[in-house]
């Protein structure tokens, strides 16, 4: 098993990089969660008994890594887990677009913004995103197209 | 600008693939199954790495020990410029890496001594400069050594200092040895007189003007003057970061046609 998840890393790193980058504002710190999240998953490799769900388990790994480094990050500088930024690493989005963009993520649930993230930015299908959060697909379905319907609502009262 | 445009930037950022690829490939290696058994011959293999890992560490950092080693017959030969020290210092900002050659295997051993000792107190003091920080100290600061020139006649060590604060700056120095006779080379040596000086200028500036790279001409060539012979046998003269040219262009050489300077020379020993 521990040979198909080496192959499921490379394969799908670029994914978890640009994922891992999207809740960290630099290259280094997500390079570090990818790194992270590759050993944690190298160590526990034993515990997947089918090889399908490597992939999904790896993205919860990092997902979750994610999330408590963007927490760790967030209580170093002092500032509230309210006004976490959303892709701070995208600077190429203009500064109102921005500050929309954060207010309207500020209102959505780690979840929420998994399910943003995994599937409008990463193409991930919902039968996998579900595996990975341990969610219905059908909830995730819901949940996505609800979320994404306040993201544009927020996004064009912020234009 | 839309959603739309949030998912264009997320796609088209830079992903940095080859440190991607390092971090899974550190994690693989650092999550390794341990090897259970080893056999007689791999724990024996392990022994003989160690010690030579040893021997090659004593001898990097140890003045003592790479001055005995280059007495022992089977060891001699593989003694030629070494690390001899190390000094490196990082902090939030500034950074020194400042290594010092150590000549060895050199024949003329007194030789090798005085300019190991001079090697070393020159790296000594370039640390110790920057370690005591004044406003005139650079942010960072490396000394790297490479054989320019290893033949069976000559050797040219090349000794170059990097420094930056606003602009940044290089020093090159060179020395040039004689391995057989155990001699450091110098310029006035390879001449019958001072008319060199003369001849070396005056083609200098013609290079000088001949060219748009440089624009300051030089004013006399001094018996100092960095130089060093390269492997065809040509004499190259050396320029400061900005002493001939604009800073940008660096450090300059100009090798001199020896049908030049053939008149004047010595001997066809060392210049050919």
């Amino acid at each position: 098993m521990r040979e198909e998840l080496i192959a499921t890393l490379h394969e799908n790193k670029v994914a978890l990089y640009r994922v891992a980058l999207s809740y960290v504002h630099t290259e280094a710190e997500a390079l570090d969660i990818v790194q992270t999240t590759a050993e944690k998953a190298l160590r526990q490799v034993n515990q997947v008994q089918e090889s399908r769900y490597l992939k999904t388990w790896l993205f919860r790994i990092l997902i979750n890594t994610a999330i408590d480094a963007q927490r760790k990050q967030a209580r170093r500088n002092e500032i509230g887990d309210e006004s976490l930024e959303f892709m701070p690493a995208l600077t190429t989005i203009a500064p109102e677009m921005r500050l929309a963009l954060n207010e309207a993520v500020a209102d959505l649930s780690d979840k929420e913004q998994a399910i943003i993230r995994l599937h409008f930015f990463e193409n991930q299908t919902f039968a996998d995103i579900a595996l990975t959060l341990e969610l219905s697909e059908n909830t995730v379905k819901t949940t996505y197209y609800r979320s994404l319907k306040k993201l544009e609502v927020a996004l064009n009262g912020g234009m | 600008m839309t959603l739309e445009d949030v998912k264009t930037a997320y796609d088209t950022q830079d992903v940095p693939m080859d440190k991607l690829t390092a971090v899974i490939d550190q994690a693989v290696a650092k999550t390794a199954p341990k090897r259970k058994h080893l056999n007689w011959w791999q724990t024996s293999l392990i022994g003989i790495g160690a010690v030579a890992a040893a021997f090659t560490l004593v001898l990097n950092t140890s003045y003592s020990f790479a001055s005995a080693a280059e007495r022992m017959p089977v060891v001699r030969d593989a003694v030629k410029v070494l690390l001899f020290r190390e000094y490196k210092h990082v902090d939030k900002t500034s950074y020194a890496d400042i290594k010092v050659p150590l000549l060895t295997n050199l024949g003329n051993t007194e030789l090798a001594d005085k300019l190991n000792a001079s090697y070393a107190s020159e790296g000594r003091a370039l640390y110790d400069a920057f370690m005591n920080k004044t406003a005139e100290t650079p942010k960072s600061l490396t000394q790297t050594y490479q054989e320019k020139v290893n033949n069976d006649q000559l050797l040219v060590l090349e000794r170059r200092q990097e420094m930056s604060m606003a602009d940044t700056a290089t020093k090159l120095s060179y020395t040039t040895i004689d391995k057989q006779r155990g001699l450091v080379l110098t310029l006035p040596m390879l001449f019958k007189s001072n008319d060199y000086q003369t001849i070396l200028r005056d083609y200098v500036n013609k290079q000088i003007s001949a060219s748009d790279k440089y624009d300051t001409p030089v004013e006399a060539i001094s018996k100092t003057q960095n130089f060093y012979i390269n492997s065809r046998g040509q004499l190259v003269l050396i320029f400061q970061r900005g002493d001939i040219a604009a800073m940008y262009v660096g450090p300059v050489e100009m090798t001199i046609p020896t049908n030049l300077i053939d008149s004047q020379l010595v001997s066809h020993e060392y210049v050919k």
